[in-house]
């Protein structure tokens, strides 16, 4: 009666033996399938609970760090100490995004008390997280923020000389976007600056170079017309210069000149300003372009050369502004200055891309000459900084639904220039819904600036 | 000599018990508590008074059926006190219980287990009406809730809680199945003479028993629960006969079983579930959190107390597996395949070390039953077999799984000890 039993219990056994395989399959061959799986929390669980490294600035303000949880042992808590003013940099913890979501790998602790860890921690590894040091101006961001309350905008605020990245506000903070770097905007005048130097550098025109001045000019071959603010004269002769144009923020001379120069030119320098590139920035940036990129449409070109089809980013504008303020190099903006260790010791400092050339040194000059004008008689008067010399220029873009955004785009001190910024204001808050660059977003430029000024 | 042994084990046993909670403790909160010193000496006592009365009442019984099932009794107690603290001193109780009874089980039948074989019927008959219960719960108006799978609500006013009979019934299922066929096989052959329906009652006896369980598997969609009653019934059949005809019957009962439970809702269900766990909703939830947490644990695991087996849903009942995955890896998994398998083989040598018929049927069957539940719940948690919420003997939360477990033991014991000892 033996031999079924002996059967029957070989069956099971080889049951078991599938069973060893089957586990094999499942927790080794197959594991980082499911470990990996979108529906499996314990990533972001994991992600949670764990210690990581300390966000700074270089001049020493904490902007995040790790607390050990007193209830629960290997729990740690996130702080963030500076408040909103950097949230939209920063980011949260659950937020994806920020620096938080995009070092979340650099800043982990890699203690998880694997053995591979507790070997590599015995040879004297430090396995404690890293630190980010980031190149923001604590006081300058807040200060932003604080100027920014209550309206709808973003700043942007680079050292013209190096690329570093002093302020980057989006207002209002909550909910967490950031849109000083990560979204377009309608760029109006502003991008008159490109064209300006495009002129200029390609001997095109001068400043004092003359055009008929008309309240609207049809574009010829094209069904486009293009007409001044409020459909009237610049200035009150026959004709007007190229600086009053720009002082006074007229169409119609940037709207001959980039159709006189052509898409070749045009598109070249656009893109040496960064327009149609990646920034090579850490946070999320989208693409700015000016509208006119290899077009053959002459209503389009001419469009594009006041200004009215291009998009940009606060950011990217101040890297605009930094190239005229010095003197036609263009250092790209950068945000993290350096990685340290547990200690505060630098380990790494990521290298800065080369600075190129955009424009000669004197076309920069003389960008520069007639963006002062612009402060001191032209559409830019409320960014006037008392006792300083200030540069910049002004915008008026109009979205698809013809809402304005108002944009302020410069830098200080004009001879030896220490900031470049950008700051761009959106329809609503204490401005309501009709801003102007000269009326919304110089205001604010010049209170930050003083505050700039004043302290250097 | 055999003193120092016993002891070495139940000493070993409580000292896995109370490791283990000492370092899940360690694991989530940094520091060790009363829990593991308490765990250490009621398991110890409990397993030192089995011991006691193996010694009194069968003292040629085999200690080493017993050592591999404390082992995965202490371990199941670590793992639920690291799921759910809360059911861990419920779990303590029951373990005590299931000691209890097993010295209960030695002491009724310290004359031997001869006395079973004619109330076969009985107990058979008894084990099919548990089994069935969640089937009947639904019939009687019970409602939705008053069953979910093999699982039964039980509730005075407002407290209730959950039970599970499968585990108890099929135990009882066995060993009178072991009675009924092993009686008959003892009948001389002159008395089978030219009777057809003599010649094929063994077999119609797993008819019966298909037939009588082919309701619970259409009230609860639990086709891997279900095949392990119908595969048991066939074992057994063949254990006491080696009735080729089983071998072919078995199978076929089986796979009309299955397409005519398909007709089932729940069935399809589970079907749907087995075949993709990632999309089949909140029914499938269990097994891919299951698997999720199987592939986290990777090959050596978490470590106790450091993974998430919360996020599994019932983690202590029907997918204990995937916790222990998770927090041991795949070298806990595969030293759980082992000593289950450690203690089929010792049932298995038990049945073969046995004298008379109906003690060797009745240790293969039990032994049989207890592998083939392993293989259903490890099987259905690996996805090859259909999910099944059975409850696993003397890992899984829950007391009649654990007691039912427990009574075959000490049966199998008995038997050794029968089989072994002078006579």
């Amino acid at each position: 009666m033996n031999r079924p039993i002996r059967r029957i219990a070989l069956l099971l056994m080889v049951g078991m033996v599938v069973l060893v395989v089957g586990a094999t399959w499942h927790q080794l061959v197959a594991a980082d399938r499911y470990r990996d799986h979108p529906d499996n929390r314990r990533t972001a669980l994991l992600r949670a609970g764990k210690e990581r490294g300390m966000i700074s600035t270089v001049g020493g303000r904490i902007l995040a760090f790790s607390e050990q949880d007193p209830e629960s042992f290997r729990s740690y808590d996130r702080r963030y100490p500076a408040g909103d003013a950097f949230t939209s940099v920063v980011g949260t913890e659950g937020s994806q995004s920020g620096l938080e979501e995009i070092y979340a790998d650099e800043l982990r602790s890699r203690r998880d008390l694997s053995i591979s860890d507790l070997m590599a921690a015995m040879f004297g590894e430090d396995l404690r997280p890293r630190g980010l040091q980031i190149t923001l101006d604590a006081d300058l961001q807040q200060r932003a923020y604080e100027i920014l309350a209550r309206r709808r905008g973003a700043v942007a605020a680079i050292r013209p000389g190096t690329g570093e990245v002093l302020a980057l506000v989006s207002s209002p903070g909550l909910p967490v976007t950031e849109r000083a770097a990560g979204a377009l905007y309608p760029l109006g005048s502003a991008f008159k600056i490109v064209t300006a130097a495009a002129t200029l550098d390609s001997e095109t025109a001068d400043i004092e170079s003359l055009f008929e001045d008309r309240p609207v000019w049809q574009v010829p071959g094209a069904s486009l017309v293009v007409a001044n603010p409020g459909n009237v004269q610049c200035g009150d002769s026959p004709q007007v210069s190229l600086l009053t144009s720009f002082v006074l923020s007229c169409n119609l001379a940037f709207a001959e000149l980039a159709l006189e120069m052509g898409s070749e030119i045009m598109d070249t320098y656009a893109a040496a300003f960064g327009f149609g590139t990646e920034m090579g920035f850490p946070l999320q940036t989208p693409v700015p372009s000016f509208g006119g990129e290899r077009s053959s449409d002459p209503g389009l070109l001419a469009s594009a050369g006041t200004g009215r089809l291009a998009l940009s980013s606060p950011l990217h504008m101040a890297s605009v502004a930094a190239v005229v303020a010095n003197g036609g190099l263009r250092a790209p903006p950068y945000l993290v200055a350096s990685w340290t260790d547990a200690d505060g010791e630098v380990i790494e400092r990521p290298g800065t891309p080369p600075a190129s050339r955009v424009i000669t040194p004197e076309t920069a000059a003389s960008v520069a000459r007639m963006m002062e004008r612009v402060i001191t008689e032209g559409t830019g008067q409320d960014a006037t900084v008392a006792g300083h010399r200030v540069a910049g220029k002004t915008g008026t873009g109009q979205d698809a639904d013809g809402r304005n955004h108002a944009w302020f785009v410069g830098f200080a001190p004009v001879d030896s220039p220490t900031i470049a910024l950008a700051v761009m204001i959106e329809p609503g808050g204490e401005f309501g819904e009709s801003v102007t660059g000269g009326t919304a977003a110089a205001p604010v430029a010049s209170e930050l600036l003083s505050y700039w000024l004043q302290r250097s | 000599m055999k003193l120092v042994t016993e002891a070495a084990w139940v000493a070993g046993s409580a000292a896995v018990a109370g490791l283990g909670v000492a370092l899940v403790d360690v694991g989530k909160t940094g520091q060790v508590t009363w829990a593991a010193g308490v765990v250490f000496l009621a398991f110890g006592c409990c397993l030192a008074g089995l011991v006691a009365a193996l010694r009194r009442w069968a003292p040629g019984g085999s200690s080493f059926l017993l050592w591999p099932t404390a082992l995965l009794v202490a371990l199941g107690l670590v793992l639920i006190y690291r799921i759910d603290p809360v059911e861990a001193p419920i779990q303590l109780w029951w373990i005590v219980a299931g000691i209890v009874a097993a010295i209960g089980i030695l002491l009724t039948f310290r004359w031997g287990v001869e006395g079973l074989m004619p109330v076969g019927y009985w107990l058979a008959a008894t084990g099919l009406c548990l089994i069935v219960l969640p089937f009947l719960s639904r019939l009687l108006g019970g409602g939705a809730n008053a069953a979910r799978g093999l699982w039964l609500t039980i509730g005075w006013g407002n407290v209730s809680f959950m039970v599970q009979p499968f585990g108890l019934g099929a135990v009882l299922l066995a060993v009178g199945l072991a009675g009924i066929h092993s009686r008959w096989a003892l009948e001389s052959p002159s008395d089978r003479a030219d009777n057809r329906l003599v010649s094929i009652r063994d077999l119609l006896v797993m008819g019966v028993v298909w037939v009588t369980t082919l309701p619970l598997l259409w009230a609860t969609g639990d086709l891997t629960a279900w095949a392990v009653l119908v595969v048991l019934s066939a074992t057994i059949a063949y254990a006491a006969t080696g009735d080729r005809r089983v071998v072919w019957t078995g199978p076929a009962l089986v796979g009309i079983g299955f397409v005519a439970g398909l007709t089932s809702s729940r069935a399809r269900v589970t079907l749907e579930v087995w075949l993709d766990p990632f999309s089949a909703g909140e029914a499938g939830a269990g097994l891919k959190e299951s698997l999720l947490a199987l592939g986290s644990g990777h090959l050596s695991g978490s470590g106790l107390g450091m993974g998430d087996p919360e996020l599994v849903p019932r983690a202590t009942s029907d997918w204990i597996l995937a916790a222990l995955g998770e927090e041991l890896g795949l070298a806990g998994t595969v030293a759980v395949i082992v000593l289950y398998g450690l203690v089929t083989a010792a049932g298995v040598g038990v049945s073969i070390g046995s004298r008379d018929l109906f003690s060797k049927v009745a240790a293969a069957a039990l032994s049989f039953l207890l592998c083939l539940m392993f293989l259903a719940s490890a099987g259905g948690l690996q996805r090859l077999l259909p999910p099944t919420d059975m409850g696993l003997p003397f890992l899984a939360y829950g007391g009649i799984p654990l007691i039912a477990g427990w009574v075959a033991m000490a049966l199998l014991v008995r038997i050794s000890h029968d089989g072994q000892g002078p006579l």
